[in-house]
């Protein structure tokens, strides 16, 4: 959470978003059907399914511009222009390539591909180990320069998925070879495995940390997809290479 | 003469259950894991009853409940070990236990603080249960008093309440919170009419919303966020000492044992809101009522006993609504609900005609839970500290995973992932502006229900609003509402104070 | 490690083809997709008849919810998309048939070969301080006040509502009808004193009607009815034979699979479906929970099917309910 001061200034425009919200949802809502039989029930305006969408939006809107006054009487409308300055001004940029800030950029990148990218696409196994591989090694080491350079590489390889599924290749290619998306993640791991060792290689401390990753990175998406889909009869969500060899040896 | 016949039949179930090996090594088993859940930060009960719910799946129903119960009982103590020792509370709930148990912690005093938060914890446990075999049936006669209006009223009071009480900041923000939960809640095809709301021609929107990713979403993912980003380091362990608690101790806190749970009790059964609360509540009226409350905060053992043993009395009584109306007090209790309806039990007023013996058999759950949980508690203390020893960026990365596979497992849906990490990106931004992130969840579990009642109440009353001020029940809750929103405004405050004052000046 | 993962990696690619390698219908495990949750009528009924089902195969099969969409409609499309090979089954009711008018599912209903196991009867109720006694009694009230009496039943275009529709229509008495959000909520309000008739089936009122907080007056189907404690409950049929003319609309819980699925695994199903109806195990069941079983399969439970379809398709089109007209997806009228 930030200081008071600065959460003020941030206060007038969550408020101010938060009406619009409002406003779109009370939008909306006047669209739906208020009167005339629906369902079975005969409609007025208390049966309408508009009523709570209506309800909620108006006290969003209430809400939200009370909170723009609250905040207005703490910091004044100087604030506002402070923050416009502000986001005007060089230290802005700064902020914005500043360490930590990358570190956010990562972090919301590896979530993102993993969960909008890989899982409905990759065979569960193989995007769980990229997944823990690239998180891990990115931030155990700790190093703001190799952040930066695995961070590289694996927007690199993202690139390289997205050309597979955004073009006729990948439903081409299946036609060919069996899985071509799971041997392709498998290229990504053992190639990014290989990248980050060359960082590691020298220093003692960072070889132990690789290795410590790479570890958890595989054992742990065997242990909990095992238990989830033997045990617990969970179907994973996507099926492919490594699920299809599990199967085959869990039934021989 | 009931009650004792109710005594009766309710030490026949816990022999009957405690007499089951398979029953007590599953309990064994689900205390410890849940312990580890709470102690993990990131972890906690809530997720910890979410994942286990889909493994109770082939278990029949008593089993069942061994499991999650146990689970939740052991989350909400484990998160006092790290509230302790290294100043993260593991859960939300344990917030308030970081207060002075860390303090505690630098003076060499940590074993001392978790060796008496165990026992606080146990003897909590126990006195909700009490509530849960004593009060039940009353409570169950009270609640055929609920019609439509009553529920809309009470749905709204929850997420009115939860709003008002885990705001960090300004109350307004907690409430802004319930009401966009209220929003997620709309979307979908309603409940009566079968009308799509906000639906955008997306099929899997149909349905409406999930209750799990978003809870796993808001919890979950703005802690990973947060921790990677600003490189949070776990500090050096403490090393503990004597764990067995000093009896003389636990003997001169009876009475502020005894207040704490009676806050958590009470707390717990009031619909929507739960142990995180419990704990702050319970605290700050330890600190309001002690002689010394300058020592708060500075390593005050009554302030880690006041927040633990209320947020584990929290537990018996958010079953207390949860059984006998049906309405989750918390949100570990609504994925209890949850699982509740997968084994077949749909809890309301009608759970005593359906069920009968099943409130007597949660309380006799409790009690062996509270029981294992001592026990494992004393034995675990040591051991539980060194999972946390395992640096936040191997771990974090690992915690993610486990919440893409939770909020997926339950419904098999991919859809529910791509919901659950913009929802965890949004809350990140809402925690960072000082936004509770409860009263968003809460507000997504009351939704649909403060929707359906209020509509389906007109229904019933033809578009009148006057059955609200003719049921008793309604009319209380209904001004319980009023006063909760008039006392935040400002003119109101002053206009009470001022009242205050006079009867002070009088009385004088 | 390393040279362990690669190892391991290699023995992957070596035996991923033979994964494929074909063998006789059922070879590995069986998986059961219930459209609906757990712990519901059909979640129950499916896992009971294929643990039954399994007793005659060499292999598991799993059951599974994935529930969602209108009307069923995500587990139905997931277990459509599966390959048509008899190893993935459709746990299903008869309310699926309106995914297609809610827009749900683009296809008729018989692109499934259904397998009904059976369902429970639905019967009309009223609460235990109610004057009426008998179904004259409350048809009478409500044709002289039209929609002065309460009555509850589960959301619109459900089957217990299709039931208090066709009673309205077969009897000329028209209720205010009041949705709830299932079964046991419209049970709920009728306790609460918020509804006076109440419209489910028998295994959700069961246990209400032994315990006198209901009282039954009429099954909706030809035949009356035994409960233990209770006595007969008699067809609402016998006062009205007008309702012949609508009803029964009788619930249908039990499995499917896409109907191209290959001769040889369909015979299997069916043989082993036939087999375990026929077991003690699902008959006790049925018994004690009132089920009626019905064990159709092939052509006669498409004929069920067929019926059902047009019945739920064409009766919420006309309550304006539905978003896509029966017509286009070729449903008949009734």
């Amino acid at each position: 959470m930030m200081d008071k001061d600065r959460l003020r200034k941030a206060d007038i425009f969550s408020g101010i978003t938060f009406s619009v919200l409002g406003l779109y949802i009370i939008s909306q809502a006047v669209k739906m059907p208020m009167k005339g039989s629906w369902g079975g029930v005969h409609n007025v305006w208390y049966v309408s399914p508009a009523l709570f969408p209506l309800l909620v939006g108006a006290l969003i809107t209430l809400t939200g511009g009370l909170l723009v006054r609250t905040a207005m009487k703490e910091v004044g409308f100087e604030a506002v222009k402070q923050v416009g300055r502000y986001l005007l001004s060089p230290a802005f940029s700064t902020f914005l390539k500043q360490e930590s800030t990358i570190r956010f950029y990562a972090v919301i990148t590896v979530l993102v591909s993993f969960v909008f990218g890989f899982v409905p696409r990759v065979d569960f196994f193989l995007s769980a180990i990229a997944f823990l591989l690239v998180f891990i090694l990115l931030f155990y080491l700790e190093d703001a320069r190799i952040l930066m350079k695995l961070f590289r590489f694996y927007a690199c390889q993202l690139l390289i998925f997205l050309v597979l599924f955004l073009t006729p290749l990948h439903t081409l290619l299946t036609g060919i070879i069996p899985y071509p998306a799971d041997i392709l993640m498998l290229g990504f791991i053992l190639s990014f495995a290989l990248y980050a060792h060359g960082f590691c290689k020298k220093n003692d401390l960072l070889k132990k940390k690789y290795m410590t990753g790479l570890i958890v990175a595989v054992i742990a998406p065997l242990f909990i997809g095992i238990c989830f889909k033997y045990l617990l009869l969970v179907p994973m969500p996507f099926e492919g290479m490594v699920i299809a060899v599990l199967d085959y040896l869990w039934y021989l | 003469m009931i009650l004792l016949e109710r005594i009766g039949s309710f030490f026949t179930i816990l022999l009957g259950l405690a007499s089951e090996p398979l029953n007590l090594a599953i309990l064994f088993g689900s205390v410890v894991m849940g312990i580890l859940f709470g102690a993990m930060p990131g972890l906690t009960s809530t997720l910890g009853v979410a994942l286990l719910t889909a493994l109770t799946y082939g278990m029949d129903t008593s089993l069942a409940m061994i499991c999650l119960l146990a689970i939740y009982v052991g989350g909400t103590y484990g998160g006092s070990y790290a509230a302790i020792l290294i100043n993260i509370p593991g859960t939300a709930a344990a917030a308030a236990t970081a207060m002075d148990g860390y303090p505690l912690a630098c003076k060499g005093e940590g074993g001392r603080a978790i060796g008496l938060t165990t026992t606080a914890s146990a003897i909590g446990t126990i006195i909700s249960m009490l509530f849960v075999v004593s009060i039940s049936p009353l409570i169950s006669r009270f609640a055929l008093q609920f019609t439509s209006f009553e529920f809309f009223l009470l749905a709204f009071f929850g997420i009115l309440i939860s709003g008002t009480l885990t705001s960090p900041d300004l109350v307004i923000k907690g409430w802004i919170a319930g009401l966009l939960g209220l929003f997620l809640a709309c979307i979908g095809r309603d409940l009566l009419q079968f009308y799509p709301r906000f639906t955008y021609g997306i099929p899997d929107l149909e349905s409406g919303i999930e209750v799990v990713p978003v809870l796993i979403g808001a919890f979950g993912i703005p802690q990973i966020i947060g921790v990677i980003k600003d490189r949070f380091q776990i500090g050096k362990t403490q090393k503990l000492q004597r764990i067995l608690p000093e009896i003389g101790t636990v003997l001169k806190n009876i009475p502020a044992i005894i207040r704490s749970a009676l806050t958590g009790v009470g707390i717990g059964a009031v619909p929507g809101i739960g142990e995180d609360i419990a704990g702050w509540v319970s605290y700050g009226t330890a600190k309001n009522t002690s002689k010394h409350p300058e020592t708060f905060g500075k390593g005050e053992i009554q302030g880690v006993i006041a927040s633990e043993t209320a947020n584990n009395a929290c537990v018996g009584g958010a079953m207390i609504p949860l059984l006998n109306l049906g309405i989750p007090g918390s949100p570990p209790a609504a994925m209890l609900l949850g699982a509740l309806m997968l084994h077949g039990v749909t809890p309301g007023p009608m759970i005593t005609f359906e069920h009968p013996n099943f409130i007597l058999e949660v309380a006799a759950i409790l009690l062996l839970a509270s029981m294992a949980m001592w026990v494992a508690g004393m034995l675990l203390a040591k051991q539980v500290v060194k999972v946390l020893r395992i640096p936040t960026q191997v771990f974090m990365p690992v915690i993610a995973m486990l919440c893409v596979i939770g909020s997926y497992s339950l419904g098999l849906n991919i859809f529910n992932l791509y919901l659950m990490l913009p929802v965890g990106i949004i809350c990140y931004f809402l925690t960072t502006m000082g936004y509770p992130i409860a009263p968003l969840v809460i507000g997504v579990i009351l939704g649909p229900m403060a929707d359906e009642n209020l509509r389906r109440a007109l229904m019933v009353s033809e578009g009148s609003f006057l059955p609200v001020f003719q049921r008793p029940v309604s009319l209380i809750l209904f001004l319980i509402i009023v006063w909760t929103i008039a006392s935040q405004l400002p003119w109101f405050k002053r206009k009470l104070s001022a009242i205050k004052k006079a009867v002070f000046k009088q009385s004088l | 490690m390393k040279k362990i993962i690669i190892a391991s990696l290699v023995l992957v690619m070596a035996l991923a083809p033979l994964a494929w390698a074909k063998k006789s219908f059922p070879s590995r495990n069986i998986t059961a997709v219930v459209v609906w949750g757990a712990g519901g009528g059909t979640d129950t009924c499916v896992r009971i008849i294929t643990a039954e089902m399994q007793k005659f195969m060499d292999v598991n099969i799993n059951v599974i919810n994935k529930t969602g969409g209108v009307a069923g409609s995500v587990g139905m499309s997931h277990a459509y998309s599966q390959k048509h090979d008899g190893y993935t089954l459709c746990g299903l009711s008869e309310s699926n048939v309106t995914a297609g008018v809610q827009g749900g599912w683009d296809k008729k209903f018989d692109v499934w070969d259904t397998f009904i196991v059976g369902g429970s009867p639905d019967l009309i109720s009223v609460t235990a301080d109610a004057p009426y006694q008998t179904i004259q009694e409350l048809i009478e009230a409500a044709k002289k006040n039209p929609k002065s009496i309460k009555a509850a039943a589960s959301g619109a275009g459900s089957i217990h509502h299709l039931n208090l529709l066709a009673v309205e229509n077969g009897s000329g008495a028209q209720f205010h009808f009041i949705p709830y959000k299932g079964s046991a909520p419209s049970q709920n309000a009728a306790m609460t004193g918020e509804v006076t008739v109440v419209v489910t089936s028998l295994a959700e009122q069961q246990q209400l009607l032994r315990g006198g907080k209901l009282r039954a007056l009429g099954m909706l189907i030809p035949d009356s009815f035994e409960v233990a404690d209770l006595g007969t409950i008699p067809s609402a049929f016998d006062a009205y034979p007008g309702l012949s003319k609508y009803l029964p609309i009788s619930q249908a819980i039990g499995f499917a699979v896409p109907a191209d699925v290959p001769r040889e695994a369909k015979d299997v199903l069916v043989d082993t479906f036939n087999k375990a109806m026929a077991t003690d195990k699902v008959k006790t069941w049925a018994k004690e929970n009132y089920y009626l079983l019905s064990g159709k399969t092939g052509a006669e439970s498409k004929a069920v099917f067929d019926a059902l379809e047009s019945n739920f398709a064409w009766t919420l089109w006309e309550l304006g309910a539905a978003t896509v007209s029966p017509e286009t997806l070729g449903i008949p009228k009734p």
